[in-house]
């Protein structure tokens, strides 16, 4: 079987250390690449923990630092959602690998072209670095298969009233990437609210012990649930609070596509500055004229989520 | 009892003409006025739609005529489900009455000025008028008990993915009024599109055998008619919801939020933002945003109404 080549682009975040530990366990996949931006923490940051996360996880790929800041708009960095270092109060192992040297952009750009066109692409921090990507090499869109965004919302956001985290921080980058005729299969943040897994299912899961399941236990153990109490009420589950992992339920649905429901719809972004910055704007009745440019995940499922979760720590028992 | 003063303000338009009946055979209102705005229809037709209505049902309510555009001075009817006229379906002898010659925001003053206690007031249409109002006489803004609208939408919109009509026809007229500390119950689309009549509903109407009864049938089978046309099966009566609240609050499922009009979005602008996830810390909840009702006894009381009116 040929295994597909993806790229991670992401913003190390506890949530992201998670979803990589979950797409380097699944056999079909190539990871050619794991790029860093600016969003969860600093680029320093991110670059560090991504190199240390594929350390850990026996993941031999390229790492590239990305933006440093957004394409235009100020940075924002939620301070102590991630602790001090990104990954809550977990100190991993330094990787020996160093940086790649290349921007991230630039290490995409190459990587679509070798790949042929077969590149993926599984975007869960801001945007930028496909932003600047996609300013850069204007023919960039002939050599990407697809993107898959943990990012936007149906309705309900977290940085502002329906503006998801990654789509509000970069909003310019956001809007150049679905409107770029890539494929794009979107996974919004109510979407995963409503399939977030329970305190029990994570007790279930940590029931596999290794060292990934281990360090996975450490990590979420800070992850604040600022938000999430409120995201309860709305979608009346009782007050759990367990960690919400969006990046991974992302990645969950590229591993096992068949976990989730997509419909296809014309997507665009607000970017101008006000109260819906950010803001995704899903044109759920095709009155726009416009083509449709997205696969929408409307609905995970919370135990198939959970089984694609069981399997990866499986697969690091072994 | 005591009767509350109200006023309604609109733009007849099928279900503000609705609306108007529910809150005249309610008996619970002292409707003081009717004042006219751009919106559903140009001025002039809705001015005419109101007059006839009224006079064709004998009900003796004044009649004023406000904002012909929006404060931003373009204009965007909505002809596809109101028809040119704004009131296309029933046919209707011409009106006797006449409009008023105060300007509405005089009257709404007027009213204000004069009443012993505060005053309701119900726009149905984009508010237009309110914001002039209380623009034109800020020192009355505190004489308005609440404002019961009907616009907007917390989860979605209609004529955008995020705005619903009234609001996105004068987004700056809308800003002013939501954030002018008044109460505010807003019944938007989260709740009007669960106010939806059926065939069977349309038919109940036109048997209860009362003239306003077979109006309203007629008026429905149009709306409805134009809905499909559309290719859209919501048959939602929006304006009546914003009477019901006032008359019925206990049946009608609020929450209180922090709601910010947005005028600056390229694609969300005229949408009503509600912060259901207090992302905002420190905003207070201005605004009573209402998201569901007992539809079964919404259509109940219209059929009381149709039936008070004779």
């Amino acid at each position: 079987m040929d295994k597909r080549p993806f790229i991670i682009d992401c913003d190390p975040g506890i949530d992201d250390a998670v979803a990589i530990f979950l797409a380097a366990s699944c056999d079909a996949f190539d990871i050619r690449a794991i790029t860093s931006v600016a969003g969860n923490v600093d680029i320093d940051l991110t670059t560090r923990n991504a190199l240390d996360l594929c350390h850990v996880v026996g993941l031999d790929t390229i790492v590239a630092r990305g933006a440093a800041r957004p394409m235009m708009v100020e940075p924002k960095i939620s301070v102590g959602a991630h602790g001090a270092t990104g990954l809550g109060t977990v100190v991993l192992e330094r990787s020996p690998q160093a940086e790649d040297g290349r921007h991230a952009w630039d290490v995409i750009y190459d990587e679509a072209v070798k790949a042929a066109g077969e590149l993926e692409i599984i975007a869960m921090g801001p945007l930028t670095n496909l932003g600047i990507l996609l300013t850069k090499y204007p023919d960039a869109p002939r050599y990407i298969k697809k993107i898959t965004i943990m990012g936007g919302s149906r309705v309900y956001g977290n940085s502002c009233a329906y503006g998801e985290y990654n789509v509000w921080a970069d909003p310019l980058a956001s809007d150049i990437v679905f409107r770029s005729d890539i494929p794009m299969a979107m996974v919004g943040l109510e979407t995963i609210f409503r399939a977030k897994l329970t305190s029990s299912d994570w007790e279930d899961l940590f029931a596999e012990k290794n060292h990934i399941s281990e360090i996975t236990r450490e990590i979420l153990r800070h992850k604040t649930e600022r938000g999430e109490g409120i995201m309860d009420r709305i979608t009346a589950r009782s007050d759990d609070p367990s960690p919400l992992l969006c990046d991974c339920m992302t990645v969950a649905c590229v591993v096992d596509p068949s976990i989730a429901k997509f419909e296809r719809r014309y997507v665009c972004v607000e970017t101008a500055e006000g109260p819906s910055r950010g803001r995704t704007i899903i044109d759920w009745q095709n009155r726009s004229g416009h083509s449709r440019n997205c696969e929408v995940a409307v609905s995970v499922d919370r135990a198939g989520f959970k089984a694609v979760m069981q399997k990866m720590f499986a697969h690091y028992s072994k | 009892m005591d009767r509350r003063p109200l006023i309604i303000d609109g733009d007849p338009g099928h279900d503000d003409v609705m609306a108007i009946m529910l809150a005249y055979a309610s008996g619970r209102f002292d409707l003081k006025g009717i004042t006219c705005v751009n919106g559903n229809c140009p001025l002039p037709k809705a001015v005419d739609n109101i007059l006839k209505t009224l006079d064709y049902l004998e009900l003796d309510i004044p009649v004023y005529a406000g904002a012909a555009t929006p404060m931003r001075g373009y204009n965007k009817p909505a002809v596809m489900c109101h028809g040119a006229s704004g009131l296309a379906g029933p046919i209707l002898p011409p009106a006797t009455s006449k409009v008023r010659d105060m300007r509405a925001i005089e009257f709404i003053a007027k009213t204000l000025r004069e009443s012993d206690e505060k005053v309701l007031l119900a726009p149905l249409g984009p508010l237009t008028n309110i914001a002039d109002f209380m623009i034109a006489y800020p020192e009355l803004i505190g004489k308005i008990e609440r404002i019961s609208l009907m616009g907007g939408g917390a989860l979605h919109g209609n004529v955008t993915p995020a705005a619903e009509f009234n609001i996105w026809h004068d987004p700056e007229a809308a800003r002013i009024v939501f954030s002018s500390g008044v109460p505010i119950t807003m019944c938007g689309l989260d709740v009007t599109e669960h106010a939806f009549v059926d065939p069977s509903d349309i038919q109940r109407f036109r048997d209860l055998g009362t003239r306003a009864g077979r109006f309203a049938a007629e008026l429905m089978d149009y709306y409805c008619l134009a809905f499909q046309r559309m290719g859209m099966m919501e048959n939602a009566l929006h304006d009546p919801v914003a009477i019901y609240a006032l008359l019925y609050p206990e049946k009608v499922e609020t929450h209180k939020y922090y709601v910010e009009v947005d005028i600056f979005g390229e694609y969300t602008r005229g949408c009503t933002v509600t912060d259901m996830v207090d992302s905002v810390p420190g905003k207070q909840p201005n605004v009573d945003v209402a998201f569901d009702l007992d539809r079964n006894d919404f259509i109940d009381k219209l059929c009381d109404a149709l039936v008070k009116l004779g």
